[in-house]
C-alpha cells in the first residue's frame, strides 16, 4: 500500500482552472528512482555545504522524530490539522449552499460570479495582509484567509456540478413532487458527490499550504509559526522536518480522498462522467 | 363521472429568441377512470408537451389542465404518488441501486423504510427482475432498466400513469415484451393509463381508445372501441390513422 500517487503524467486542472493533487495509482520504480537520487543529491550536499544550509538526513529524521513525540509540538501539528480541516469544512458548507443557489437562480449567479472572478485576481497574500491589518484575533485572521481562498473551488465545484444534472433527471424528481429538501436529499447533493470530492482533493492541499502561510505571516502558533522560529534560528532540520509533517499530511488525507472516492462512487463506469 | 384528465382548450406557445412556437393550440379531450388511451402522433405535434403539462413541469400559457380534478401546478402534495410517469429513456438515478431506484417515489411519500423495501422488491420480482435489486442501473440492460423504471412508475400504486415513449428506445422484440408487461400490470386495479406514442401497432395494441394529434397539438382524430375491434375494423383504424398522419400540417410558429 502506497501513499504516493504519481501515475498520471501531470496534474489535470479542474474546471475552475485549479490544479488537482495527483492521486489514485501507486507510485511507479521511475518516480521512486527520482526520490531516491534527490535524497542521495541532499547527503551529499550535506557532506561538502555548511550543515546549516544542508544538514544530513539522519539530523533530519531525529528532529521529525523529536517533533513527532514531543507534546508541545504535537500541539502545533494538532492546531494547524484542525484549522485546515475545520476552516475547510466551514467554507464547504458556506460554498456549496452559495454554489448551488447560484445555478438555481441567474439573479444569484450574475451577483456572485464577478465577486468571486475579482477574489480570484487577488494574490493570496494580499488576503493574509488584509486579515493583519483587520483583525487582532488570529484565529479569525486564518480563518479568513481559508475561507476566502478556498471558497472559489467549492463554489464552482458545486455550482457547474448542479447545472451538469440533467433536465431528464430534474423532471423524473420533480414529477415525482418532492419537498425542496427531499429534491436536494434525492437529487442535488448525490450527484454534486464526485464534484464535492473533486473540491475536496483539491481544497486539502491548498488549504494546508494557505493556512501554513496564514499561520506564517498572522499567527503566533502551528506549523506556520514553528516554521517561522526556524527560518529564525537557521535550523533548517526544523524547517525540513515541518515540511515533511505538512506533506505527509497532505499526502495521507489525498490518499484517504482517494479511498472514500473508490467508495462513494463506484456506481461510476470506468471513464463515465458522475452525473 | 369527473375525469381522471382533462384538457379544457389548452394551447402551449414556447417564446424563443425571435418568434414562439406553437406547441398545443386548443386542445381539450377528456381520459375517463380507468380507460386506456393512446395519443398519437409525428413528432413535433406536442405530444411530450401534453405529458408536461400534466406532470405540471409547465404551465398552460391558455387553458386548464386538470388530474384527477386537481390543477398539477398548484402547490401541495394533492398528486403525490397518485400520478406517475414512464419516460422515453429510463431516467434511473445512477448511483442507486434498481431497489432503490424503485422506492424512490415511496421514500418521497414518506412510507417507511422495511414497507417500501418490501414493495420495491415485490415489484421488481414482477418484472422478473427480483435477483437484480443490487444491482446499479450501468450494470443492467436497456430492457431491464426500462423494466425497472415501469416499477419506479407503478410501486406508489398511482391512480394515473402516463407512458411518454415508453418503449421507443428498446428493440422490437424487447418493446413488445415490455409493452404487454406494462399493459398487464398498469391496467391491473383499474388504473387510468394516458401512452404517448408515434407507432401506430403500439397504440391499436394497448388502447381502449385513440387520439390522433396534428400540428401544432390539435385533434385531428378520435377512435374508440380499438379493444374491442375486429381485424377488419383495426384495419380501417390504422388506415384513418395514416390519412390523418399524413394530412397533419408542419409546425406552426406563431407571428413574431
Amino acid at each position: 500500500m502506497s501513499f504516493f500517487t504519481l501515475r498520471r503524467p501531470g496534474p489535470a486542472l479542474s474546471p475552475n482552472g485549479a490544479a488537482e493533487p495527483v492521486s489514485g495509482g501507486r507510485i511507479s520504480w521511475e518516480g521512486i528512482v527520482a526520490i531516491l537520487a534527490i535524497l542521495a543529491l541532499w547527503q551529499f550536499g550535506s557532506r561538502v555545504l555548511p550543515p546549516f544550509l544542508f544538514p544530513p538526513l539522519q539530523v533530519i529524521a531525529a528532529t521529525l522524530a523529536r517533533n513527532l513525540s514531543d507534546p508541545a509540538t504535537l500541539g502545533s501539528i494538532a492546531l494547524t490539522y484542525g484549522r485546515i480541516v475545520l476552516w475547510l469544512t466551514v467554507t464547504f458548507v458556506l460554498a456549496s449552499a452559495l454554489g448551488i443557489g447560484a445555478a438555481r437562480s441567474n439573479a444569484l449567479d450574475r451577483a456572485l460570479l464577478p465577486l468571486i472572478q475579482l477574489k480570484q485576481g487577488v494574490p493570496g497574500v494580499c488576503w493574509a495582509i488584509f486579515a493583519i491589518i483587520w483583525f487582532e484575533d488570529i484565529e479569525l485572521r486564518i480563518a479568513f484567509v481559508v475561507v476566502i481562498s478556498t471558497l472559489p473551488s467549492f463554489f464552482f465545484q458545486a455550482r457547474d456540478g448542479v447545472r451538469a444534472i440533467s433536465a431528464e433527471l430534474w423532471d423524473m424528481v420533480r414529477a415525482l413532487r418532492p419537498s425542496r429538501w427531499q429534491t436536494l436529499e434525492k437529487l442535488v447533493l448525490p450527484a454534486l458527490t464526485p464534484a464535492f470530492l473533486t473540491a475536496w482533493r483539491i481544497n486539502l492541499g491548498n488549504g494546508a499550504r494557505i493556512t501554513i502561510t496564514a499561520e506564517l505571516l498572522a499567527g503566533i502558533s502551528g506549523i506556520g509559526h514553528q516554521l517561522r522560529t526556524a527560518q529564525e534560528q537557521f535550523r533548517m532540520d526544523e524547517v525540513m522536518a515541518w515540511t515533511v509533517i505538512i506533506a505527509a499530511f497532505v499526502l495521507l488525507t489525498d490518499f484517504g480522498m482517494s479511498r472514500l472516492e473508490k467508495r462513494l462512487l463506484g456506481w461510476r463506469r470506468q471513464g463515465e462522467d458522475a452525473r | 363521472m369527473s375525469a381522471a384528465i382533462r384538457f379544457d382548450d389548452v394551447s402551449k406557445i414556447f417564446a424563443t429568441r425571435d418568434n414562439a412556437v406553437v406547441a398545443i393550440e386548443q386542445l381539450s379531450f377528456d381520459v375517463a377512470p380507468g380507460e386506456f388511451v393512446s395519443i398519437l402522433g409525428r413528432s413535433g405535434c406536442g405530444k411530450s408537451t401534453a405529458v408536461s403539462l400534466i406532470l405540471g413541469l409547465i404551465a398552460p400559457t391558455t387553458g386548464r389542465v386538470e388530474v384527477l380534478g386537481v390543477d398539477p401546478r398548484a402547490p401541495g402534495d394533492g398528486l403525490r404518488n397518485r400520478l406517475a410517469c414512464v419516460f422515453q429513456t429510463d431516467r434511473l438515478l445512477p448511483w442507486r441501486s434498481a431497489l432503490a431506484n424503485v422506492t424512490l417515489p415511496l421514500e418521497i411519500a414518506g412510507v417507511a423504510a422495511a414497507e417500501r423495501t418490501e414493495r420495491a422488491q415485490l415489484w421488481l420480482d414482477q418484472f422478473g427482475l427480483g435477483d437484480f435489486a443490487a444491482a446499479l442501473p450501468h450494470e443492467l440492460s436497456g430492457g431491464m432498466r426500462q423494466r425497472v423504471a415501469i416499477a419506479r412508475a407503478l410501486v406508489g400504486e398511482p391512480e394515473v400513469v402516463l407512458a411518454d415513449e415508453a418503449f421507443a428506445s428498446l428493440d422490437a422484440i424487447t418493446g413488445r415484451e415490455l409493452r404487454a408487461d406494462f399493459h398487464r400490470t398498469a391496467k391491473a386495479g383499474g388504473r387510468t393509463v394516458l401512452a404517448i406514442t408515434h407507432s401506430i401497432d403500439e397504440a391499436l395494441d394497448l388502447s381502449d381508445r385513440i387520439i390522433v394529434l396534428g400540428k401544432p397539438g390539435r385533434v385531428l382524430l378520435e377512435l374508440d372501441d380499438i379493444s374491442s375491434a375486429n381485424p377488419t375494423r383495426r384495419g380501417d383504424f390504422r388506415r384513418a390513422i395514416t390519412d390523418a398522419l399524413e394530412q397533419s400540417p408542419h409546425l406552426a410558429v406563431a407571428a413574431e
